[in-house]
């Protein structure tokens, strides 16, 4: 494991020890009739609580949980707000497995991230710490080399000034020289005392708790409480069975044992170190408590563990990543809403750490799992959402509602509302748009911009649902003519660029008539670790009336993908077959439109050419040449078809794409020009015939079609 | 000439009163087998106390300079400073450093005490 992510565990853990250590100091200022072999319980409990880095799920709980808004592990991921996290179910790969969503958010800069220098931090105050104890320890042996034995496990020394204990497996007690006789024995009983309560193995345990969790002060107030309630406790052991005449005797053992006198026989300065008038007090004071209470004092302190040492159920997953963004979705009109802001994205997440949940009282704990969290909105306005976690301990899912908040769910829908004015588009958190700026009664040409860095590769299919909107408010499916059935393709979508499809639902739907329509496509999404998720993108488009275009006149079968749509040019003479495939590095002065597109399809009047025929049978000849261009003749097809359906002119055209000087333009503003594509061709036929006054040209551009199914589909262009 | 010994000293130093002229190989052995003391630790004390002007170290044989009778005559309840210098580390000592109480306050405390009644 990282640095940062033990020390985050770390930060998490001694939060939740926190509260566990306030409430045993206030038991403890509340308790004092309590026997005083409590206390040192009460601090054992709570370091438990320092030691074990998971906890049992109760619902009885008392344990609040206070999560740190910041983590900061793995790899990317998001919250999920939303009402229907869809999964598309795409033909386009096998099933959408493993849909993980974690709740994270963390700080980071760069490489290092805040976390991961107070980690370092952290580490550093620890070696401190061990290592001090590690040579105060070393120091103390060579010290007490010179010692004597005094009776087993007891020597006695001339070099301290206090007794004590050295040693955890094989406890050695040491005693100053120089204690009469009587000050003797009673230390001697003290200190044995410890030994029966192991104290020798808790207060090093105790310490080792204190060097990891270091930069708690509150760490710290428990380790010196925990001193003191162990030589309170001792004390007690000591005078158990005493009268009072013996139990005065010792408090006056620990009176002079307390007066700094130089003497042979000098005392220690306190054996324990700890308030002597307290001491003195509770020794004079003891009484052998009833049975009964100490039934109820460990009654009391597993109470106490239950309540504190277990977490009331979910909580925020601590696994991978970092929030990159939030869905917000509205189950109602289907949008959804992706907050990317990084500053919005740390606010919801610290709402998310504090809501209350269903059950009275309980907030949510400390657990990881994987979960999503879900929006209902009831009438139209978010008031609950649904907690669904993985629990990684029972291995079953649990769900929690959570109701009521005006501040997560104010802000979210603000910021929705602020989003969903009139925007068509749909964002999705893996940074995909779709547009739909071209569409007629055929087809939809869509455009996908992926921005932002995605891990893994993006796909879609062919596959798609249409809608039509009926009254501006309300979306109708469009049913299908025939079922196309599943089709296996996928189309890579490029990561920051744009990515193009053209949607021909001839075949599919037929004709649609005008009006205002969506689209949905689904995109799958397979991240590096081979785990896939599934989106859904739509986009709306207007169809309007069909226009005077070149389009209208002519029909012809082309294969999916591929749409023919009224030059963007305007012009009722010209169409082109979409989506673009040669590429334009030259923008706005770059080749022309018809020169990088699949196809083109344009009407001419007979005379621009000067084409001839014998026989009925046109020459090769006779066609308008173009600049920068390199023409063929090929053959002439098409002969042995019908009516109207017209022979044809084939001719190969290869296109300069840029001119010398754009070409050495693009190269002074730092384009790579050898990777450039230079030249488009293009297959190109002119369906003409004798007698008529309109020649169409097709032109299909040699990338995506070979010569054969060029031909093929040339023949089956028809001239209505 | 006053010479201070601690308790642990003196039973050292009883051990080469007892057994003079001694090797200080001998005396390693004989505290190994008494008090368990690895050799430096017999050495460093044996140089202690030759610092200390009661015994003194001639190649190997140690013996007394002061006698035991003398150093026992000097002995007065004079009031041996500790060479204990720090506190005892946090896992073993409690932390908070403990009050030396003044005189007073020893005195109320031990009024307390003489006036507790039994229950």
């Amino acid at each position: 494991m990282d640095i940062t992510g033990v020390f985050l565990k770390i930060v998490n853990m001694s939060i939740a020890a926190s509260w566990m250590i306030v409430v045993v100091i206030l038991l403890r200022a509340a308790c004092r009739k309590a026997p005083k072999w409590v206390p040192p319980i009460l601090w054992g409990l709570a370091g438990l609580r320092l030691i074990v880095p998971f906890s049992l799920k109760a619902r009885f709980s008392l344990q609040p949980s206070v999560e740190p808004v910041f983590r900061d592990m793995g790899n990317a991921n998001m919250i999920h707000i939303g009402s229907n996290v869809k999964i598309a179910d795409t033909p386009v790969t096998k099933a959408v497995e493993n849909h993980t969503t974690q709740v994270v958010a963390s700080v980071t800069q760069g490489r290092w991230s805040v976390t991961m220098i107070l980690g370092i931090l952290w580490l550093t105050g620890v070696v401190v710490m061990l290592g001090f104890a590690l040579i105060s320890y070393l120091r103390l042996k060579r010290r007490v080399a010179e010692s004597m034995p005094l009776m087993k496990n007891v020597r006695v020394c001339d070099h301290i000034n206090t007794p004590f204990i050295l040693g955890i497996i094989r406890p050695m007690i040491y005693l100053p020289t120089g204690l009469d006789a009587e000050n003797r024995a009673y230390v001697l009983s003290h200190e044995k005392a410890h030994l029966k309560r192991w104290d020798h193995v808790w207060k090093p345990l105790g310490y080792l708790l204190l060097s990891v969790y270091w930069f708690n002060p509150l760490v710290w107030a428990a380790y010196i409480l925990l001193s003191r309630d162990i030589e309170i406790a001792c004390d007690e052991k000591v005078i158990e069975g005493m009268a009072l005449p013996e139990k005065k005797a010792y408090a006056t053992a620990l009176v002079d044992c307390s007066m700094q006198r130089r003497m042979v026989s000098a005392c220690p300065i306190a054996f324990g170190e700890v308030s002597v008038r307290e001491r003195v007090k509770t020794v004079l004071n003891y009484k052998k408590p009833a049975f009964w209470i100490g039934v109820v004092a460990l009654v009391s302190c597993a109470v106490f563990g239950v309540c504190f040492l277990t977490d009331p159920g979910m909580s925020l997953s601590h696994s991978a990543g970092k929030v990159t963004s939030v869905e917000v979705a509205d189950s109602k009109t289907g949008k959804t809403l992706t907050i990317t802001n990084r500053k919005e994205i740390v606010r919801i997440a610290q709402y998310v750490n504090v809501m209350e949940l269903g059950r009275k009282g309980l907030v949510l704990g400390k657990k990881s799992g994987r979960f999503a969290i879900q929006f209902q909105p009831s009438k139209g306005k978010w008031d609950s959402f649904t907690l669904e976690s993985e629990d990684m301990l029972y291995k079953a899912p649990f769900r929690y509602t959570v109701k009521g908040g005006n501040g997560l769910f104010g802000y979210l829908e603000r910021l929705y509302e602020k989003e969903f004015g009139r925007n068509y588009e749909s964002m999705t958190p893996i940074g995909v748009t779709m547009m739909a700026p071209i569409a007629n009664s055929e087809g939809v040409y869509l455009q996908f911009s992926q921005k932002g860095k995605v891990s893994g590769e993006l796909y879609t299919g062919d596959a798609y649902t249409l809608e039509k909107s009926l009254n501006g408010v309300d979306w109708e499916t469009v049913k299908p003519l025939k079922d196309m059935g599943s089709v296996g393709e996928a189309y890579r979508i490029k990561e920051n660029g744009i990515t193009q499809m053209a949607v021909n639902w001839k075949e599919q739907y037929g004709e649609l008539e005008p009006g205002e329509y969506r689209i949905t496509k689904q995109i799958f999404h397979q991240k590096d670790d081979k785990t896939g998720k599934g989106y859904e993108i739509s986009a709306e488009f207007t169809i309007t009336a069909d226009t005077e275009n070149v389009a209208e006149d002519i029909e012809v079968s082309l294969p999916q993908g591929y749409l023919i749509v009224p030059s963007l040019l305007d012009s009722d003479n010209e169409a082109m077959i979409l989506p673009t495939v040669y590429q334009n590095a030259g923008g706005n002065d770059g080749p022309p439109l018809q020169w990088i597109v699949a196809g083109t399809c344009v009407r001419y009047p007979a005379d621009f050419t000067g084409v001839t025929f014998r026989n009925g049978i046109p020459q090769l000849s006779g066609i308008p040449m173009q600049n920068h261009t390199d023409t063929k003749y090929l053959e002439v097809i098409g002969l042995e078809r019908s009516t109207n359906q017209w022979p044809a002119i084939m001719l190969e055209s290869t296109h300069d794409l840029y001119t010398p000087p754009q070409l050495k333009d693009l190269e002074d503003a730092g384009t790579d020009v050898e990777k450039l594509e230079k030249t488009s061709k293009y297959w190109e036929f002119w369906f003409v015939k004798e007698g008529e006054e309109q020649y169409y040209e097709l032109t299909l551009s040699a990338k995506s079609f070979s010569k054969e199914e060029a031909i093929k589909i040339a023949k089956t262009f028809v001239i209505k | 000439m006053e010479i201070q010994l601690g308790e642990i000293e003196s039973r050292f130093a009883e051990i080469i009163w007892e057994r003079e002229p001694v090797t200080s190989s001998e005396l390693v052995k004989i505290s190994a087998d008494e008090f368990g003391w690895a050799r430096t630790t017999t050495h460093n004390v044996i140089r202690k106390l030759v610092a200390k002007g009661l015994i003194e170290n001639n190649k190997g044989t140690v013996t007394s300079i002061i006698s035991k009778e003398q150093f026992y005559s000097m002995q007065s309840k004079k009031f041996v400073e500790d060479s204990f210098e720090g506190s005892l580390p946090a896992f073993i000592a409690a932390f908070t450093k403990g009050k030396k109480l003044s005189t007073d306050e020893a005195e109320a405390i031990k009024k307390m005490i003489d006036e507790a009644k039994e229950g």
